[in-house]
């Protein structure tokens, strides 16, 4: 089943929240030393999940550039795992979206291991070292705001309307 | 608006293009690790991305905005009286310390040593941090404006913290001595004995590398930098050795230091400047603070 296509966002509305996520990843927790929510991840799971775009590798690809100049990353290396993202999502997007959030959580704590996996690989690749836990704790936390956000983006009624 | 105007459809994404932008990507990658051309994108990079770290820092800002402002009269003598003490105590330290410097400039003019250069610092404030968990990175208020360069050691007011590894116009990135790719050639303070502290990836804890076991190491010996490698100065204080252990069929002990400056918490430091790079990049003028 091919669910209905959602309403568009405009570029400047994504710019602007790929900025908002950009300021978030690169916030320190209180307490939480290098551990960050990966808030940029997040926002391309859910507007590939959400809110399909025309050009996502592309924009995908440039997000993750951006991202890796946010994070002084080695250019390339959110790039690769952003595109990779934009391209296997939506594969899976009709059939995910009619789980409830909560549902999702498995699969997206194996995309985000997945590209923090692709992310550690690089680092070890460039500086000889491997990941330490701190980031599969990074990634935990990242994951727990995904049912917050679906659900206070897409409320139950309309994914229940849209599975009609 | 037509349909073909929306940036947003469904339907998966093509191969191709998948394929393309995934094989541009590795090449940045290749292009990064084999070669330094994106260096320069990477600071001026830099200098484009450090304003959203001031952004992160505008909760801390209120709070301190807010200590400073609304701060009770009781409060700021109780602070005024600390400072005055540790003033009395500092001046009392620099008295000593005089005579202890005059005899070190006899004893050097004995052994013919010649006179260790003044170091010259510039005050940097820290502007954020990377949010990579595998890296320990700063970002620095300061950049080629103020005459920084690649390497320069940096401090705080207990000890190293570690070396600029990117120069911006107004900003700089910092590897701390923490950070698993860091190495910095030391000695102890105790008895001469030189060694390499490398990061572990945990801001308490430093490694010194390929100790032999016959060595004279103990817990509470005092690190500091041994200047060889003409990297760091000679002398400023690293840490101190918290574990020494022999590990059963190796020659080499296992022996970790504390850093005895505050990796985490530190928010002012010193960027060192002295004789050394004025041989590299030419005659160097700094602000003093």
């Amino acid at each position: 089943m091919v669910l209905p296509e959602r309403r568009p966002v405009p570029l400047a509305l994504y710019l602007l929240l790929v900025l908002i996520s950009c300021i978030l990843y690169v916030t320190p927790l209180p307490g939480a030393g290098n551990i960050r929510i990966d808030a940029v991840a997040l926002l391309v799971l859910y507007l590939n999940f959400y809110r399909p775009v025309s050009w996502p590798l592309t924009l995908g690809f440039c997000t993750g550039l951006l991202q890796d100049l946010v994070a002084f990353a080695p250019l390339g290396q959110h790039a690769l795992g952003l595109v990779l993202i934009c391209f296997f999502v939506p594969w899976m997007r009709d059939s995910l979206r009619m789980l409830s959030p909560l549902k999702q959580l498995p699969i997206i704590v194996g995309m985000l291991l997945s590209l923090k996996f692709l992310s550690s690989w690089v680092t070890a690749l460039n500086l000889g070292i491997l990941p330490s836990l701190e980031a599969f704790w990074a990634v935990i936390l990242t994951a727990i705001f995904w049912p917050l956000i679906v659900g206070q983006f897409e409320s139950a009624p309309k994914i229940r309307r849209a599975t009609l | 608006m037509p349909a073909d105007r929306h940036i947003f459809r469904e339907g998966p994404a093509p191969l191709r293009g998948a394929v393309v932008l995934s094989l541009l990507a590795v090449v940045l990658l290749g292009v990064n690790y084999f070669t330094d051309w994106l260096d320069p994108v990477r600071a001026k990079a830099l200098d484009l991305v450090a304003p959203l770290y001031h952004v992160t820092n505008i909760p801390e800002r209120l709070r301190d905005w807010s200590q400073e402002n609304f701060a009770s009269r009781e409060e700021i003598l109780a602070e005024n009286q600390t400072l005055r003490d540790q003033n009395l105590i500092l001046q009392a330290r620099v008295s000593t310390m005089t005579s202890v410097v005059a005899e070190n400039t006899r004893l050097r003019q004995l052994l013919n040593v010649a006179e260790l250069l003044e170091a010259r610092v510039l005050i940097a404030e820290l502007v954020g941090t990377p949010p990579d968990s595998e890296t320990h990175r700063l970002i620095l208020d300061k950049g080629q404006d103020q005459e920084l360069f690649i390497g320069q050691p940096v401090l705080d007011s207990q000890g190293l913290v570690g070396q600029v590894v990117s120069v911006g116009d107004e900003y700089s990135e910092v590897l701390l001595i923490s950070d698993r790719g860091h190495a910095v050639p030391v000695q102890n303070l105790r008895n001469g004995v030189r060694a390499i502290a490398e990061g572990t990836g945990d801001f308490q804890r430093i490694r010194l590398r390929d100790i032999p076991i016959t060595m004279d190491v103990t817990v509470g010996d005092e690190i500091v930098t041994s200047g060889l490698g003409d990297r760091f100065p000679k002398g400023y204080p690293v840490g101190k050795v918290s574990y020494v252990s022999a590990v059963e069929g190796s020659p080499f002990l296992e022996v970790e230091i504390a850093p005895d400056s505050n990796l985490q918490t530190t928010r002012h430091m010193l960027l060192l400047f002295s004789g050394w790079e004025t041989r590299v990049f030419g005659q160097v003028s700094t602000e003093e603070n």
